[in-house]
């Protein structure tokens, strides 16, 4: 045990040595954060201009039934000049035009047209406010006639609140931040020592092998909960206010030990610093994204979900959602989920140990 | 000259020999093009369960048919209990039920209720399924299936291009943009690199070359490989199907938008390289830059769907300008503001030469 501790100093302080590249390793979790919130922030609601041929109660209801669609970020124009020009300019995707005789169309066997111009840069985009035009239409006559439809919907939902976007992504990117950090502290520190030609040092010291994992282990769980606690910190102050916080430390911790421990693994058997970077990155970011930071991996496609259930992201993900939010996003329950993370827990224990051993039996 | 082209010819050498560095170069780009790919798969088209109570009935037929036509979602047809179940175990995201009676309480005129059963965890998912019952409702009464259609209010679509370009086509554009500025930054970044790493920097200061033509080996070779790696990437996605076959025109202005934006990036990568002077902190920094560069500059979203002061920030980074230049010619076979798109990017090309050389000239002279 006094060998695993030295082994844990002499990494600390070698991390204090080389004050840019643990800065630099540190950091790597808090950009993702910064990165996933730039991407989620654009894209939520589609920007459209607004020209309004009259200014009466019929036109005055269909914008509010565009505003409360959930679909569009309106910005009134006078013409359609200016509606050009934003779509232009890009700062709108469509224009679209109300006509004067909009009340027209409440009264029966009345009509009016709405004209709009769409920069259809892609099908996704494009198909957003092909679909929130009716969704707004519909909306309009729900509130400016209401007994116009012949039928009525009524949306139940399963939660009291719908979680923003960015929260849900948010809160997940915790998974991305133990999992890439984990993966380099471990990695990084343990093919450093082949890089550097200490591993001879280590191999004759009168220590037992297990004991230098440890040591491993322990410095790169620090140095990775660092990365981790920060981009925690970043969560509070995007608004993420956790509902069960045993729920959320418990999982915190077995899954560093189990991204940690892969790392060291991965560092043994690869002993190339310049290797465990990337391939922390290749593995790490697509086993994150098949594994439910949009939505339940069941809602996609069963190939993507069949690969997740074999990681512990997927598991990762839905505990800190529950923790988080309170709800459930996978279709294995809850102790299930818990018995297959200490599960994973033992088995990258046990990997660490055995590449190490492996790596250097093989010197 | 000759030794300028010396020194492209030994660092295009070296290039080809690395695939650490060419897997530095592609790979963040092809994984975060994968991983765009898989999430548009899973928030796009999510599964819904369809249940008719009214199943002998004309109108719930009708609109039966209307839902299971939509294209925004993965209609399955399901009795009451199995959709509950499959709803309970997060196999469906939505529940959409008919209730009995809806054809004849339709026909009377008793506005018969639809159920829209929706799991909301996000509002990015649960919007979707908001605005989709509506648009089968509109198609619904469109048909003529619920009489005559009660909605006066017509749309007149008009689009500014002549076809929709794929979504994966789309992203796939704004990858390209992040793979150059990559390749710029890495190739340039991490050559310049590799002769402090192995001393041979002595070599070069003791050889007749002068330090200009030092730096100008290192850029050229830096953008021609980044090129190089541009171009291939252009002729698979046009093989595969995901970009049209361009123009003349069209792929002259591309290639010219790809030397520009490699310029800069060979242009920032010798100047990181020189105050870097290490293998790992090049390719980590390098890394970032350019994932910041792609994300502040919209990355794979349309600028007009970011906030008013990000839009401001990506007006000043060279990605949005190739990116949009990309677009045009080789998306929508235009060159409709590429020329915009050009002189920004030789801008932003000429401040990438202008900060590069002097610093490694500094480098250099130390």
């Amino acid at each position: 045990m006094r060998a695993a501790w030295a082994v844990a100093k002499n990494d600390l302080l070698l991390l204090r040595a080389q004050p840019v590249a643990a800065i630099i390793t540190v950091a790597v979790p808090i950009n993702f954060l910064i990165l996933f919130v730039l991407f989620a922030i654009s894209g939520g609601v589609v920007p459209v201009t607004l020209q309004a041929g009259a200014q009466g109660p019929a036109t005055r209801a269909f914008v509010q039934a565009l505003e409360g669609s959930s679909t569009f970020d309106v910005h009134p124009v006078s013409t359609a000049q200016q509606a050009s020009a934003a779509i232009r300019s890009q700062n709108s995707v469509a224009a679209i035009t109300v006509p004067a005789d909009l009340n027209q169309a409440l009264r029966p066997g009345g009509h009016a047209t709405v004209d709009v111009t769409i920069n259809n840069l892609n099908g996704d985009f494009a198909d957003d406010i092909r679909r929130g035009l009716p969704l707004a239409v519909s909306l309009f006559y729900r509130q400016a006639a209401p007994g116009t439809l012949p039928l009525r919907w009524r949306e139940v939902d399963s939660y009291p609140t719908t979680v923003g976007f960015l929260a849900f992504l948010a809160v997940s990117i915790q998974t991305v931040a133990l999992l890439i950090g984990g993966l380099l502290q471990g990695g990084l520190g343990v093919a450093r020592e082949w890089e550097s030609g200490t591993v001879k040092e280590l191999l004759l010291a009168p220590v037992p092998g297990w004991s230098v994992v440890l040591g491993k282990l322990m410095s790169a769980f620090l140095g990775a909960l660092a990365g981790a606690v920060l981009v925690f910190l970043a969560l509070l102050l995007l608004g993420v206010r956790p509902q069960a916080w045993a729920e959320l430390i418990g999982v915190f911790v077995l899954v560093l030990i189990v991204f940690v421990s892969l790392g060291v693994g991965v560092g043994s058997a690869l002993r190339s610093r310049n290797t465990v970077f990337p391939l922390a990155f290749g593995l790490g970011l697509p086993l994150f994204f098949i594994s439910g930071p949009f939505a339940p991996i069941p809602w996609g496609t069963a190939a993507a979900a069949d690969v997740a259930r074999v990681f512990p992201v997927v598991y990762a993900n839905a505990a800190f959602q529950h923790a988080a939010f309170g709800f459930w996003t996978l279709d294995t329950s809850v102790s299930a989920s818990w018995l297959i993370l200490a599960a994973w827990t033992a088995v990258a224990l046990a990997a660490s140990v055995w590449f190490y051993h492996r790596a250097t039996a093989a010197r | 000259m000759q030794a300028v082209w010396a020194l492209v010819r030994k660092d295009l050498a070296v290039w080809i020999r690395s695939p650490a560095v060419m897997a530095v170069t592609i790979l963040p780009p092809l994984v975060l093009m994968l991983v765009l790919a898989l999430q548009s798969v899973s928030v796009t088209s999510v599964p819904v369960a369809l249940v008719d109570q009214d199943p002998g009935g004309q109108a719930a037929t009708a609109l039966l048919h209307a839902a299971e036509a939509f294209d925004g979602f993965r209609p399955q047809v399901l009795t009451p209990g199995a959709a509950q179940q499959a709803f309970a175990r997060l196999q469906v995201a939505a529940v959409l039920t008919i209730p009995a009676g809806f054809s004849a309480n339709l026909a009377a005129g008793r506005q018969p209720t639809l159920q829209w059963q929706v799991r909301n965890y996000a509002t990015d998912s649960t919007n979707d399924l908001r605005r989709a019952l509506p648009d089968v409702v509109t198609a619904f009464l469109q048909s003529g299936a619920a009489g005559k259609n009660p909605i006066g209010v017509s749309i007149a679509e008009q689009d500014v291009h002549p076809h929709d370009a794929s979504l994966v086509s789309f992203e796939m554009i704004g990858m390209l943009a992040l793979l150059l500025l990559q390749a710029g930054l890495i190739n340039a970044g991490l050559a310049a690199v590799k002769e402090w790493e192995t001393g041979s920097v002595k070599e070069l200061l003791i050889s007749p070359a002068s330090p200009l033509n030092i730096i100008a080996g290192k850029v050229i070779a830096g953008v021609l490989a980044a090129d190089i790696t541009g171009v291939v990437l252009t002729a698979v996605t046009v093989v595969t199907g995901l970009l049209p076959a361009p123009g003349a025109a069209q792929a002259g202005i591309a290639l010219l938008a790809m030397t520009l934006l490699a310029t800069f990036g060979a242009g920032a990568g010798v100047a990181l390289a020189a105050a870097l002077r290490t293998n790992e902190r090049m390719n980590s920094v390098s890394i970032n830059v350019s994932l910041y560069l792609f994300f502040l500059s919209g990355g794979v979203i349309a600028l007009a769907y970011m906030p008013a002061w990000l839009r401001l920030v990506a007006r000043i980074i060279p990605n949005t300008y190739a990116a949009d230049a990309f677009r045009q010619s080789l998306l929508y076979g235009s060159t409709a503001g590429t020329a915009t798109d050009l002189l920004w990017l030789a801008v932003a090309a000429a401040a990438g030469l202008v900060v590069g050389i002097p610093a490694l000239r500094r480098g250099l002279a130390h």
